[in-house]
């Protein structure tokens, strides 16, 4: 059944994002193409001959570069709009009706909404990167030179910063750190989850209002917490590095039991106390 | 008040299997009451009709028991199980407002359909569209308003569920329409199902009734067999009237 639900929780969102994404790796191949044409095409032409189109030609260039930037952001906020606005709609609208008559656990509708948005997020993060490889890729064919300039440039950079932070990189701070990157998607999920269900279980009459005001709400007040957590963690890091270690552990203990806390109560409210009209 | 609906004309050594049962059921939404200390037992096989005045607390029992409404107290059971995932197997709901997404096209909606519900006809489902001459690869947002409740019910009576509720079918809709919906309902509900029809338009559902339960301001006022009403000369409409206005 959880297979079933993600089929059509990744359709429901697909149908309006897998454009924007196409467009953008579209835009990216039309960068590229630019870069490649100017650099192998233009460059080694006779350009004062065709000075005019040539300024046309980087206009365009500028422009799509600029497109590009304003359709990737849109397309990462788009994307954690559509996945929220599934939560909101399939749960709190009419088409609650039927999302609550499927013959499905709570657990296993709030597993696949967590799934979903983690599956979107990763999809659009993916597709950024592939755009800038394509992008890059343009680059380093239509301009070798500058592009070995740029890569030299960075290996000398590393070269000097890798000594430096020889004590910083370790295996376990590097799995550390992803571990707490996932859990801090996950709690920040929740949150986003809970306001919402918080929200719409208090203002019956107008969940819309409710879910947006209680957005606000949780994440005002999470901030709060979020921003002493944050301050605690800097004194311990300036006391060893030992200590910064344990309070970073106990900062992803404290997220994991927020999850957990997360978790269960929205459990509670979907399946005692939500009322749809 | 609590009543347990007869059942005539069965061989003596019949026990009658209760599908359906609600004990002192009660919803409040804040200060108003939905429903006041609601018990009814109710046998399977039946066409059931509830009854009552707009506001009475119909919509709110059949949310109740379809999972929709979380009660305030007591209890409801479908084939002795508490209301969850295991009636919502059992259970076909059609509820009186459209909750398909209307950007789906009709053949999405019916592997939908397939998908989650094991007792889901699409073959059935597919003939009766047809008969309506809805097309599969339609979305559901070109469709009028009346063909979209129509689709929504033909998807719930394709189900072989053993506990139909149906909660305003024919309401709002012209009476050639209502010919189709109960003609649909008669001839696609599982045998032996229960089917409890919720609605104001008596006259219109009497006859295909077994039984029918008066409902006002929440409390269970009446539960009796048609043909016991129909003994003593009257209409379930007459009766309905009759008892309405002595209130």
């Amino acid at each position: 059944m959880f297979i079933k639900g993600m089929k059509y929780e990744i359709r429901a969102v697909a149908r309006i994002v897998l454009p924007m994404f196409i467009i953008f790796l579209c835009a990216a191949m039309l960068m590229s193409a630019g870069f490649i044409l100017d650099g192998r095409v233009f460059h080694f032409a006779q350009a004062e001959e065709n000075e005019g189109l040539l300024t046309i030609f980087h206009l365009a260039e500028i422009l799509i570069g600029i497109g590009l930037f304003i359709l990737m952001v849109a397309i990462n906020i788009s994307v954690f709009v559509m996945v929220i606005r599934r939560f909101y709609t399939s749960f709190f609208t009419d088409e609650g009706y039927l999302t609550f008559t499927l013959p499905l656990t709570t657990d296993c509708h709030l597993m696949i909404k967590i799934a979903s948005m983690f599956f979107w997020i990763l999809s659009s993060s993916l597709v950024t990167m592939i755009g800038a490889l394509i992008i890059f890729g343009g680059i380093s064919i239509g301009y070798p030179d500058i592009m070995n300039e740029v890569l030299s440039e960075i290996r000398y950079v590393m070269q000097m910063a890798l000594p430096l932070l020889e004590n910083e990189i370790r295996v376990s701070r590097i799995v550390l750190s992803i571990i707490s990157m996932i859990i801090s998607f996950v709690f920040q999920s929740m949150l986003l989850y809970f306001s919402i269900t918080l929200g719409c279980m208090i203002f019956r009459k107008n969940r819309l209002v409710g879910a947006i005001l209680s957005i606000f709400l949780v994440d005002s007040i999470y901030s709060f917490f979020s921003s002493f957590g944050t301050s605690i963690l800097s004194v311990f890091g300036m006391v060893s590095q030992t200590a910064f270690t344990v309070a970073y552990i106990i900062g992803i203990v404290i997220s994991v039991a927020g999850i957990i806390a997360l978790y269960c109560a929205m459990k509670y409210i979907l399946e005692r106390k939500l009322n749809l009209d | 008040m609590s009543a347990i609906l007869e059942t005539k004309n069965l061989p003596q050594d019949y026990r009658p299997v209760v599908i359906l049962e609600a004990k002192n059921l009660t919803k409040n939404y804040g200060p108003t009451v939905g429903l006041s200390n609601f018990s009814i037992s109710l046998e399977g096989g039946k066409i059931i009709g509830l009854l009552g005045s707009n506001g009475s607390g119909k919509t709110t029992l059949l949310k109740m028991i379809a999972g929709i409404l979380q009660p305030t107290s007591g209890i409801v059971t479908v084939n002795g199980l508490t209301i969850g995932t295991e009636t919502k197997k059992i259970v076909s709901y059609l509820p009186e407002r459209t909750y398909l997404n209307s950007w789906m096209r009709i053949r999405d909606i019916l592997d939908y359909f397939e998908d989650f519900y094991a007792d889901f006809d699409k073959a059935a489902a597919m003939r009766m569209l047809a008969s309506l001459s809805v097309n599969e690869n339609e979305k559901l947002k070109n469709l009028s308003k009346g063909t979209r409740e129509k689709v929504q019910l033909v998807l719930v009576m394709s189900r072989k569920a053993k506990v139909y509720l149906l909660d305003e079918p024919i309401a709002g809709v012209d009476p050639v329409a209502r010919e189709f919906i109960l003609e649909t309902i008669l001839s696609n509900r599982a045998p032996d199902s229960t089917i409890l029809i919720s609605t104001h338009l008596i006259a219109d559902v009497e006859k295909v009734l077994d039984s029918f339960i008066f409902i006002r301001d929440g409390q269970l006022l009446m539960a009796k067999d048609v043909a016991s009403v129909r003994e003593s000369g009257k209409t379930v409409d007459e009766l309905f009237r009759e008892v309405y206005r002595c209130l």
